[in-house]
């Protein structure tokens, strides 16, 4: 089974795009990066993904079941973070907590759990509290149900180090237990340490589906040279987001090695470093 | 609260959590608006006891001059007319806004403040959702115009004990109960259709304008035909006075078909769509 399929999703809000022909999918035990610049259609996705949106084409399975028609038989076992921190006002903490875990049919001891774990407190509103303890309730809220599939849009956001990293041991006890995990974030080290396979969207469109052990092998490298006197022109094709600072010249270079280093002896250098790529550099050498 | 404690309520619990939330989040403007209009109902009908002297006064000050009373709309005062025309009026008029609002609020009151995606991405499906939503207007409705409906009793008991049909009284706020719910079911149903663009402000609005059209009605014989433009024509009958013979049923038989079908509409509408 696979539990998340996105298949040639297309969403236009009137006349105006916002994904197109959308394909990939989560499977079982994996923990998905779902990366984008602002407006790339991230957010529309995983609103289609959890039934808040009808696709305009194309379909949408969580757990075999069409999210958007059936989606509801299969929610029992989808935990979501919203983009923005979602709760209900009128409803304290716990309040909030006990809905989710009624609809559910989960035992309260999950919640204290989970709200020891990331040091919630419970008797307080949600509009008291601040954003970071705002983005706890909502991840709480996920993850009460130990649900098959987990969608995160933009989980650490407001998240404080000590906390992030609880939430970190959480997805990772998650994928553990065989949860199956997308999770989109800006935050590109995150998504780097988490995930098994990154999809890069941009403008609605899914432009490279990568599996991070690849990204890590690819040509794709980090070129650092130091010069004394002149700052040459880098020439050579394969060379993208070239950055001077000093006398220090950094950019990526996707080709092969051979002519890189012939490059590279025909200009004048004092230093010298070349490393692979993160997977913040191949956003920006996707995005270029 | 222990989680011992937590453990015996959840299994004490036997309300469907959707029944339970709606509940929560609704009961404080239900408070509100019952102590506001009972307390006017009551104030009302307190006033009755000074107002019928000085009509007593003005019918005999006009006696046999026919112009001067048709002007002054004078005639001997009975507490069940005044009840209609002071107080009933205004209660039909407020519990209507209140259906009308919580209608609106029920269904955009989760996508203005975010709670939408939670509730929607829960496991149930929209027709149950809106199901919970459409049972709780109707209880907080029917909870409203019970506890005016009983005040505005005891108020009609205490300064008009005896002048009065009870029967024809408990007529009158089964069908101010029924044209309020027919107001709240209507708004509800436009919300459910028109979401985001269905505001607070136009779901009072909807109230007010029905509430006006009535009033229209009751220009003569000519105007007649606002009776069956709203369902509020029942509200300024003088049924508990001249009986349930000056009810007009078709009115109430057309809006009850009215709200009815616009939900139909608005609920196969709203499983249709975005909701975000």
């Amino acid at each position: 089974m696979i539990p998340c399929d996105v298949s040639n999703l297309k969403k236009y809000y009137g006349k105006n795009v916002g994904v197109e022909d959308v394909t990939f999918n989560v499977k079982e035990g994996e923990i998905v990066g779902f990366i984008g610049p602002n407006g790339a259609g991230k957010t529309t996705t995983i609103r289609a993904i959890v039934g808040l949106l009808k696709p305009t084409n194309g379909s949408v399975a969580i757990l075999n079941e069409d999210a958007f028609k059936n989606g509801h038989n299969a929610r029992r076992e989808l935990g979501y973070v919203s983009g923005e921190a979602s709760y209900f006002p009128e409803l304290t903490v716990m309040e909030n907590l006990k809905f989710v875990a009624d609809m559910r049919g989960v035992s309260y001891d999950r919640i204290d759990y989970l709200s020891t774990k990331l040091e919630l407190a419970l008797t307080r509103k949600p509009a008291e509290l601040s954003l970071g303890n705002k983005k706890k309730l909502s991840i709480i809220m996920a993850l009460l149900s130990s649900p098959k599939l987990i969608i995160l849009d933009e989980p650490t956001v407001g998240l404080d180090p000590i906390v992030k990293q609880k939430f970190f041991e959480l997805i990772e006890e998650e994928k553990k237990r065989g949860a199956s995990i997308l999770i989109s974030s800006h935050t590109l080290p995150d998504i780097q340490r988490l995930c098994d396979r990154v999809v890069i969207i941009k403008g609605g469109k899914i432009i490279a589906i990568e599996e991070m052990e690849q990204l890590k092998t690819k040509r794709l490298k980090v070129v650092t040279i130091e010069t004394d006197y002149s700052k040459p022109e880098i020439t050579l094709s394969g060379v993208s987001n070239v950055k001077t600072d000093g006398n220090q010249i950094k950019f990526n270079y996707n080709g092969e090695m051979k002519k890189l280093v012939k490059y590279l002896n025909s200009i004048d250098i004092t230093n010298i470093s070349i490393e692979d790529a993160g997977l913040e550099e191949m956003f920006l050498h996707f995005y270029e | 609260m222990k989680l011992n404690e937590l453990k015996k309520e959840q299994k004490q619990s036997k309300l469907s959590p959707l029944y339970k939330l709606e509940r929560k989040a609704n009961y404080k403007s239900l408070i509100v608006f019952s102590v506001i209009i009972s307390f006017l109902l009551f104030l009302t009908m307190a006033l009755f006891n000074f107002v019928e002297p000085l009509m007593a006064e003005l019918v005999k000050m006009f006696e046999g001059q026919p112009e001067m009373q048709e002007l002054f709309a004078t005639q001997e005062l009975k507490i069940g007319t005044y009840f209609v025309s002071e107080a009933g009026s205004f209660w039909a008029l407020l519990a209507a806004i209140y259906g009308s609002f919580l209608g609106y609020k029920l269904i955009n009151g989760n996508l203005k403040n975010g709670s939408s995606e939670v509730l929607y991405t829960q496991n149930a499906s929209r027709t149950q959702i809106v199901k919970h939503k459409l049972i709780r207007l109707i209880i907080n409705v029917a909870i409203l115009n019970v506890v005016c409906g009983l005040v505005g009793l005891v108020a009609m008991l205490i300064w008009g004990y005896g002048q009065f049909s009870v029967l024809n009284y408990l007529g009158y706020m089964l069908f101010v109960l029924i044209l309020t719910m027919q107001v709240a079911v209507l708004s509800f149903s436009i919300a459910l259709l028109v979401k985001q663009k269905y505001s607070s402000v136009l779901s009072v609005l909807v109230a007010l304008g029905l509430f006006l059209i009535a009033n229209l009605g009751l220009m003569g014989e000519s105007f007649e035909v606002f009776n069956y433009l709203t369902p509020f024509a029942v509200a300024l009958a003088d049924l508990i006075e001249s009986g349930f013979g000056v009810v007009n049923y078709i009115s109430i038989a057309i809006w009850t078909v009215i709200p009815v079908v616009t939900l139909i509409f608005g609920i196969k509408s709203y499983k249709n769509t975005d909701l975000v």
